[in-house]
């Protein structure tokens, strides 16, 4: 076992010497391996065996075929390199996710129309989805079981075109960096007194969300969030109409770490998640305070991101990934 | 059904297991193919979702089974057939289990095997090219499994390149890899024999002569002999029994010891020729030779009779190289064997015992005597024929008293019996005698309708021929049958020969076989000793390291083609002189961790490095002034030629002060 692990290390320093993370990485023979695939080595025998036939019986038939058959395995070797070498990877960023969920990580490749027959996977893949394909552009899943940064390990591209005769795959680390937003662990919203906008109360005062008042109906646009659609009116017949909220006035709500009732940081953060969520979905105009980090209150799906993703990372050196 | 599993991999596998079992359906058991139908069945029924997949139990149980009832079947067939029947009940077994691809990849490598089987059984041209016409199937089979992102037009034409490319090596390694003799005895196929048996019957030699089947070719390293003296040797039949002739016990044990390996050692004189022959399978160990005749480093041993017999059976068309030694006699007779040659059963054939008793008072030497014999065939009213009147029980005295109408093995039968009865050593020898000199090819084709029986007496301290049917068919010895018997000649024939008075189709026939004999010669028997005349011929004297130097040389230079044509070297861009001295600048600065950034001209990058290695600045605004000059403006070569040197001479200033 040790000695594995040793070789594993072994191999991954090798690895990052010779294949360097790169964003575009473009497969050629200095990045590629080949090996027989266990139906290669069958075929090999079955070559040997033909031989054998051949020469025992005298047969040249026997013997020509065995011949061409271990030639076509030598061409194998060739046409199933050439199918992966050339080919470019280009890696973009994943979008954020939540803990335990699966980030999709994109890649477009580049290559010639006859190449193909490519199978994505992560190095160390557990229970992974299948990676989806869809002309040149590749989507591998793998899932994020942390928040902070995600690192998916480096990625296997694998084929075994033209016969199956040849595995031909690369290990390549295309620096890929995902944001995992803490897994939201359902709370009831914890409000933090804002000192300033309330001066009377000095306490903290626990308020329970529900604070958008209904301001009436307006004509329905489209591209508006269809939550805001005013289904009764529009089931009356009434038309399109989108329901408009108001905020209460000076109603800037915060959110503070500190005023969580979990036991520990990370189900702080989890919970603080949640409420982002509830609060970005009831439209409220709300800040966050993280420790000394604070986010000024803002409402929007703009804000949803920078709070999610100051508690992703909350307590994360983003060196150390 | 998994998913990687489509209604073309069905088809693929049902026309691969279609096309490889019905050109083996001579050799395999119909019950096979009742299971395949049922096996077939059942997977067509899981592909529309009508039946479920049969579970591990019930395959172990249908192979068990299967294996059992087609053992019990087959079994006295002989282990090769039980082999091979084994194999293709694995095949077919397989359309039960084939839930993954892994599945799909042991039926193609089962199909490679039977293809090989096949060959054990054809060996014609077409079969040759059927039979790698069905291994290229089987590979596409498996390319459909791995190839789903081409269309079956491109699979199609890609495997047919695939193929293509792999070709030169493969008959590089057919014509320069060195043949092992067999390793160990496989079991042989089991077939009817063909040809001349081991005993004599006048209805064999007929029905012999009524096939146009090819028998062997010969070709001669020292001219081909007279067609008088085309006598192949095969048998000699020294019993008479009942009628019929046979080999004595001495001879049928001669001939097992023969076939294990021992020989009779002949004293020959003269000078030897050399000639090689190219036997169609006869499934026999028997040889055809001229006497007397010796194997060449083969398995072909000698008998004390002159015969050569084979090690192991002709299963297949097989070339042979024997010594010819004309001049040497055929003189082995010992005690025992001079009795043999006089045996006669006590009674019977009454009318020639008296003809040869009054020709024996007559006090007349051997020779005057058999010239009496023989000049009786000549002189009375005897008539050469493939359909002879049955005779009686007295088959002698029905044939010399009766019809008077025979062919070869009655002539030889019934003078081989009036010598014993003159108390000459005398047997008869069946084989063949003449066939078909093809000048342009330079072989001679021996049919079975040449096959021949005539006589050989003990005269003068050695056994003499003689042809009583040449005495009454001359033609038939010197220009063959078809010319003894316009007529009779191949009655019920349908083949080509027949229609030979055509030009056309005699050219047609001519042509073929001629191609057939080169295949036979350079394809189907190409062994070591044409592998060395061939180096020799194209390579002059080449010793066996050489050979090997040589073979290592070609595999070595194909290969490297094949990476060639691979890679496709020729198709990189060429670049100009200027863009590769700008490489070489790029080179310099990706040394100190500079790139050139995607979509950057020359201009910008040179400015841009002026900036970020103030050192190098006078060196790169230069460079990317020059280049833009030379790339852009038309100008004198001359002047082209100068600016390079300028932009080589930028490159080494800035290696040396630019950094």
């Amino acid at each position: 076992m040790t000695i594995r692990k040793w070789f594993k290390q072994r191999f991954d320093k090798w690895l990052k010497k010779n294949i360097p993370p790169n964003g575009k990485i473009t497969l050629t023979r200095n990045n590629l391996f080949i090996l027989p695939t266990w139906f290669g080595a069958a075929y090999l025998v079955t070559c040997f065996t033909l031989f054998l036939l051949g020469t025992n019986y005298q047969n040249n038939l026997i013997l020509f075929l065995s011949f061409l058959l271990s030639s076509i395995f030598v061409s194998c070797l060739l046409a199933s390199h050439k199918n992966m070498s050339g080919l470019t990877l280009n890696a973009a960023s994943p979008e954020p996710q939540f803990a335990e969920q699966y980030i999709a990580f994109p890649l477009k490749i580049e290559h010639r129309p006859e190449q193909g027959q490519f199978i994505f996977a992560f190095q160390q893949d557990g229970d992974g989805l299948d990676a989806l394909i869809k002309d040149q552009q590749v989507l591998i899943y793998r899932q994020a079981l942390r928040r902070g940064y995600f690192n998916p390990g480096r990625l296997t591209i694998s084929s075994v075109f033209p016969l199956g005769l040849f595995r031909v795959w690369t290990h390549v680390d295309l620096n890929w960096q995902g944001l995992v937003y803490p897994k939201p662990i359902e709370s009831a919203v914890v409000l933090d007194s804002d000192g300033a906008d309330k001066q009377t109360d000095l306490g903290r005062s626990r308020t329970q969300a529900g604070f958008d008042e209904f301001a009436g109906l307006k004509t329905y646009q489209i591209g508006e969030s269809l939550k805001s659609v005013a289904w009764k009116q529009l089931a009356q017949g009434r038309g399109w109409h989108s329901k408009a909220f108001e905020q209460a006035q000076g109603s800037a709500v915060w959110l503070n770490l500190n005023a969580q009732t979990g036991r520990d940081l990370e189900t702080k953060l989890g919970q603080l998640t949640a409420q982002v969520l509830t609060l970005d979905e009831q439209n409220a105009l709300y800040g966050l305070r993280l420790g000394t980090q604070e986010i000024a209150p803002a409402q929007g799906a703009q804000q949803r991101l920078t709070c999610l993703a100051a508690l992703a990372t909350y307590g994360i050196n983003r060196a150390v990934v | 059904m998994e998913l990687f599993f489509k209604r073309h991999h069905l088809l693929l596998i049902l026309l691969c297991y279609l096309a490889t079992t019905l050109s083996l359906s001579s050799q395999i058991h119909w019950l096979v193919f009742v299971l395949a139908v049922a096996c077939i069945g059942w997977r067509v029924g899981i592909y529309f979702g009508r039946l479920a997949a049969p579970s591990v139990m019930v395959n172990r149980v249908a192979a068990l089974l299967g294996a059992g009832v087609l053992m019990s079947v087959v079994f006295s067939q002989g282990l090769f057939s039980a082999m091979m029947h084994l194999i293709v009940l694995g095949y077919t077994l397989k359309f039960l289990e084939l839930s993954a691809r892994r599945d799909i990849n042991v039926f193609v490598c089962t199909g490679m095997v039977l293809i090989a089987v096949f060959f054990v059984f054809e060996t014609s041209v077409m079969m040759a090219l059927w039979g790698v016409l069905l291994s290229v199937l089987h590979l596409g089979l498996a390319l459909s499994l791995y190839a789903e992102h081409l269309t079956a037009k491109a699979q199609t034409r890609y495997l047919t390149k695939l193929v293509l490319i792999s070709l030169p090596l493969a008959l590089m390694l057919f014509v320069l890899l060195p043949r092992l003799p067999p390793m160990w005895k496989l079991p042989l196929q089991n077939q009817a024999t063909t040809g001349l048996s081991e005993t004599v019957n006048p209805g064999d030699i007929a029905e012999l002569s009524r096939s146009s089947a090819l028998a062997f070719r010969a070709s001669f390293a020292q001219g081909v002999p007279p067609a008088n003296e085309r006598y192949w040797r095969v048998m000699t039949m020294d019993q008479y029994v009942q009628g019929q002739w046979s080999q004595s016990e001495s001879i049928k044990s001669a001939v097992r010891l023969a076939e294990r390996g021992s020989r009779f050692n002949v004293e020959v004189a003269g000078a030897a020729q050399s000639y090689e022959l190219i036997l169609e399978p006869s499934f026999q160990t028997w040889l055809p030779s001229l006497a007397v005749s010796n194997g060449q480093n083969n398995r072909a041993n000698l008998l004390f009779n002159y015969t050569l017999r084979n090690e192991i059976p002709i299963t297949q068309r097989s070339m042979l190289r024997f010594s010819y030694f004309p001049d040497t006699p055929i003189r082995y007779l010992d005690l025992t064997m001079r009795q043999q040659n006089l045996l006669l059963p006590e009674s019977g054939n009454e009318q020639t015992r008296a003809w040869a008793a009054q020709l024996k008072q007559e006090n007349l030497s051997p020779q005057q005597q058999i010239s009496r014999v023989l000049q009786r065939y000549a002189g009375e009213n005897f008539r050469y024929t493939l359909r002879p009147p049955p005779l009686g029980q007295e088959q002698i005295d029905g044939f010399l008293f009766g019809s008077q109408a025979g062919f070869c093995v009655h002539y030889a039968s019934s003078f081989v019996y009036i010598m014993r009865l003159l108390e000459l050593p005398a047997r008869m020898v069946t084989g063949y005698q003449g066939g078909e000199w093809d000048e342009d090819g330079g072989f001679l084709t021996v049919r079975q309708y040449d096959a021949h029986a005539w006589a050989e007496v003990y005269l003068d301290g050695q056994w003499q021929r003689f042809d009583p049917t040449a005495f009454v068919a001359p033609d038939r010895v010197e220009r063959g049958l078809e010319s003894a018997l316009p007529d009779e000649f191949l009655a019920g024939d349908l083949s080509l020969m027949k229609f030979r008075n055509n030009a056309l189709v005699n050219q047609l026939y001519l042509t073929m076989a001629k191609f057939d004999y080169v295949w036979a010669v350079w394809v189907l028997n190409y062994d070591n000793q044409k592998q060395f005349d061939l180096i020799n011929r194209w390579f002059g004297d080449v010793d066996f390291f050489g050979q090997i130097w040589l073979f290592v040389g070609f595999f070595i230079s194909i290969i490297v083609l094949m990476i060639l044509w691979s890679l496709k070297p020729w198709q990189r861009p060429i670049l100009a002189r200027e863009d590769k001295l700008f490489l070489m600048l790029h080179q310099i600065f990706q040394k100190q961790g500079l790139e050139r950034l995607p979509g950057e001209t020359v201009t910008d990058f040179c400015h841009r490095m002026a900036l970020v290695v103030p050192a190098s600045e006078a060196y790169v605004i230069n460079f990317s002034r020059v280049y833009n000059r030379v790339k852009y403006a038309e100008q004198a070569n001359s002047q082209n030629e100068k600016d390079y040197l300028k932009l080589s001479l930028l490159l080494k200033q800035l290696r040396r002060h630019g950094k």
